[in-house]
């Protein structure tokens, strides 16, 4: 590592211009002198705290599919794209399930307005994925999501292997082939 | 020091992540005075960002850069102009106790009383910047506390906003009791505002200075109630007196009531909301107005429109101050005996806002209010929608709306009444030409009768839109959309607002160029949805994570 000794940087800094420049000043100096920590290919689930249906409260770092491969999908009862996706997606849902063991996880970013509409909406379409809100945005925030749709995949050993922005109709169809692959144990190129 | 001590050893122990996303909004602006479009003597504009998130194990830091240059983009907050580091925090969790130093988003409950957040492509963003710790008790009980100060573009709020809430579930706090299908979820706030004070001239009599609160306290208890099928959920808050700008700086104290009740089962969602709002907008700045320095959340309760003509024409804004609204929505699924192969689903949606019915009791109390008797009506939305998938190559949804609005009251434009009734349509087919080939067309019209004492306004009369969407899966869309105002009373405001866009999306970054005008509102090209200020010429957006 370039960055060789943090811990002194730390206190310099500390005590100069407190506590908060300090530890971003860490941060991204840590970004910038060390190669080693920057974006990998496949890294973890970050943990955030959303809300189950039901209101309780929910760490997405407990997020996982008994090894088989797994779509986090961001969405929001407004978004047109989003509810393509999701539908286009529910078409073959089932025998994805059953070649794969593919399990969906749809992330809604509603915020009051919508979100009490969320479980209504998602029954009322037959959806049978598994349905979190996310209202304050904190998984949102944790995985760097600017806009909805915004899809991640998951390997079975739980680390994220690919993501995608936005939704065209017939993008279900390179999902589909990733996921294929993941059941298969192929590597899949990140992005 | 631990907790130096702490994070040398975490930075030693393993590398850590660093991941983030940035957003660029360039628009080239050229003049067109017959859409009204502003002037922009600088001709470019750029709203831009940077976010950085680490993360090492429980620690976490992040930071994000801005830059609006030489100024925001028509249609945003002009104090946003600069550049800087507006945002910026560290934080760690261990075991059940979570601290954050710096930058925060934080909603408690419904957000009636406090809700920091960002709508990034509203120009919208108004953290707290200070301390928050969050601590869970016996896995059930959720306690919150913060201090801070609000984001105020690129400075902070005069007010200081300290706050506590606490939150038991009951099925987390005894997961080994059987409870059936029964849940409840307690919860309950208080947050107050400190700004000092200062000298504000009495109205009633200019020669007195008012005694205003320094502190404004307020107070929120909401309940989640769940049995099997059926959940119910409720929220009210109290405001002790908030002399402020808004509401032209009476004593009356202010409430907030939200009320949703809702039915989920297999191919049928019914959702019922209520709510009841009185003298509540609530600032970390007495003095503040518009979108600033806002300290809670008034949700709308109307059908989120996006739809360009349903969402655009005749947008409804929240009426913090005072509105009595309700709203039903049901989703249904027509079961696979009733179709055959494709399964029809409707949306059918109500919603109605009105005034409070009110007494002015002409001192410094500012009126009196009665609890349900609604006041004048402010809006009026009845639509259904239907999706169907015709063919394995043809989609088709179809939307017929009733929309009645109060125009000056909903947008702000004045204060008597200016009624306008409206018809919508709207047809959307999806067709897959062939694998990764897909043609979208979307045709609609608004029909409603000419505003003829409004004679030189842009919206005036019936609309047609028409939008032709041709995207080749995964990577290239190409679109051209026209809104056409063929019934303005004024012939010359007869315009067509002709935008072409293309895009390219590749994993997790999207660039797309457009030209051509835009109207004011939110506009869904290409799979992405954003709200757009009106103007004319060449926008170049740029989206991408990593």
């Amino acid at each position: 590592m370039g960055f060789h000794d943090p811990f002194q940087l730390f206190k310099l800094v500390l005590n100069k211009a407190g506590i908060m420049k300090s530890l971003l000043f860490v941060a991204l100096g840590t970004l910038f002198f060390s190669t080693p920590i920057l974006a990998q290919d496949n890294y973890p689930i970050p943990n955030a705290e959303v809300q189950d249906l039901e209101g309780n409260t929910f760490q997405t770092e407990s997020l996982a599919n008994d090894g088989n491969p797994m779509i986090i999908s961001f969405w929001a009862t407004w978004c047109k794209p989003c509810i393509a996706e999701l539908s286009a997606i529910h078409d073959q849902y089932e025998d994805l399930q059953d070649e794969t063991g593919l399990k969906l996880v749809a992330v809604s970013v509603d915020d009051v307005r919508n979100v009490a509409k969320v479980a209504p909406f998602v029954y009322g379409r037959n959806w049978n994925y598994e349905v979190y809100c996310d209202p304050n945005g904190n998984f949102k925030r944790a995985l760097s999501v600017n806009t909805v749709p915004h899809t991640f995949l998951v390997n079975g050993e739980g680390q994220i292997v690919w993501q995608h922005n936005s939704y065209n109709p017939g993008d279900e169809e390179e999902l589909f082939d990733l996921v294929r692959k993941l059941a298969n144990g192929e590597a899949i190129k990140g992005h | 020091m631990a907790f130096t001590g702490a994070m040398h050893a975490q930075l030693l122990s393993s590398p850590g992540q660093i991941h983030g996303n940035v957003g660029i909004d360039a628009q080239y602006y050229t003049n067109d005075t017959l859409i009204g479009a502003p002037e922009v003597p600088e001709k470019f504009r750029m709203n831009a960002f940077l976010n950085l998130v680490y993360t090492n194990n429980n620690f976490r830091a992040g930071a994000r850069y801005e830059a609006y240059l030489p100024g925001p983009l028509l249609g945003f907050d002009p104090r946003f102009e600069g550049q800087g580091i507006p945002f910026r925090y560290a934080g760690y969790t261990l075991g059940d106790l979570d601290v954050t130093a710096g930058h925060f988003y934080e909603q408690f409950g419904n957000g009636l009383i406090l809700r920091a957040y960002e709508e990034r492509a509203l120009g919208f963003d108004n953290p707290l910047d200070g301390f928050r710790a969050k601590y869970t008790l016996l896995g059930g009980i959720r306690l919150t506390a913060l201090v801070g100060r609000q984001r105020y573009f690129w400075e902070m709020s005069d007010g200081v906003v300290k706050a506590f809430d606490a939150e038991a579930s009951l099925n987390q706090l005894f997961p080994k009791k059987d409870f059936g299908k029964f849940r409840l979820l307690l919860g309950g706030s208080f947050v107050s505002r400190y700004q000092g004070d200062q000298e504000i001239p009495n109205p009633d009599d200019p020669n007195k200075i008012l005694d205003i609160p320094l502190n404004v306290g307020s107070f929120a208890g909401r309940a989640n109630l769940g049995y099997g099928k059926f959940q119910l959920n409720g929220e009210f808050a109290w405001k002790i007196n908030d002399p402020n700008f808004t509401n032209q700086f009476i004593y009356r104290p202010g409430n907030a009531t939200y009320l949703s009740a809702s039915y989920a089962t297999k191919g049928l969602g019914i959702t019922l909301q209520a709510k009841r709002v009185e003298n509540f907008d609530y600032r970390s700045d007495r003095n503040e107005s518009g979108n600033a320095l806002l300290l809670n959340f008034i949700p709308m309760l109307n059908k989120q429109h996006t739809y360009t003509l349903p969402a655009t024409i005749y947008p409804y804004a929240v009426q913090a101050n005072g509105e009595l609204g309700w709203q039903a929505d049901v989703n249904f699924t027509t079961p696979k005996w009733f179709r055959g192969k494709y399964s029809t689903l409707f949306n059918l949606n109500f919603s109605m806002v009105n005034g409070l019915d009110t007494t002015r009791t002409g001192d410094r109390q500012g009126y009196t209010s009665e609890l349900f008797t609604p006041g004048r009506l402010y809006y009026l939305d009845g639509n259904i929608e239907i999706n169907q998938k015709i063919s394995k190559k043809l989609k088709l949804n179809l939307m017929y709306m009733y929309l009645w609005v109060d125009r000056n009251q909903t947008q702000g434009l004045g204060t008597s009444p200016r009624e306008i009734a409206s018809h919508i349509a709207v047809a959307d087919l999806t067709w897959k030409v062939a694998k990764r080939h897909t043609l979208r067309m979307e045709l609609q019209t608004l029909q409603t009768a000419q505003e003829l004492d409004h004679i030189g306004d842009r919206v005036n009369g019936s609309w047609l839109m028409g939008m032709i969407e041709y995207s080749l899966s995964p990577n290239f869309f190409v679109s051209v959309m026209d809104q056409w105002a063929y019934d303005n009373p004024v012939a010359y405001f007869q315009i067509h607002y002709i935008t072409t866009t293309v895009g390219y999306n590749s994993g997790a970054t999207r660039i797309a160029l457009s030209y051509g005008r835009q109207r004011e509102g939110i506009v869904c090209i290409g799979g992405v949805c954003r709200q757009v200020p009106a103007s004319n010429g060449l926008t170049l957006s740029l989206m991408s994570s990593f």
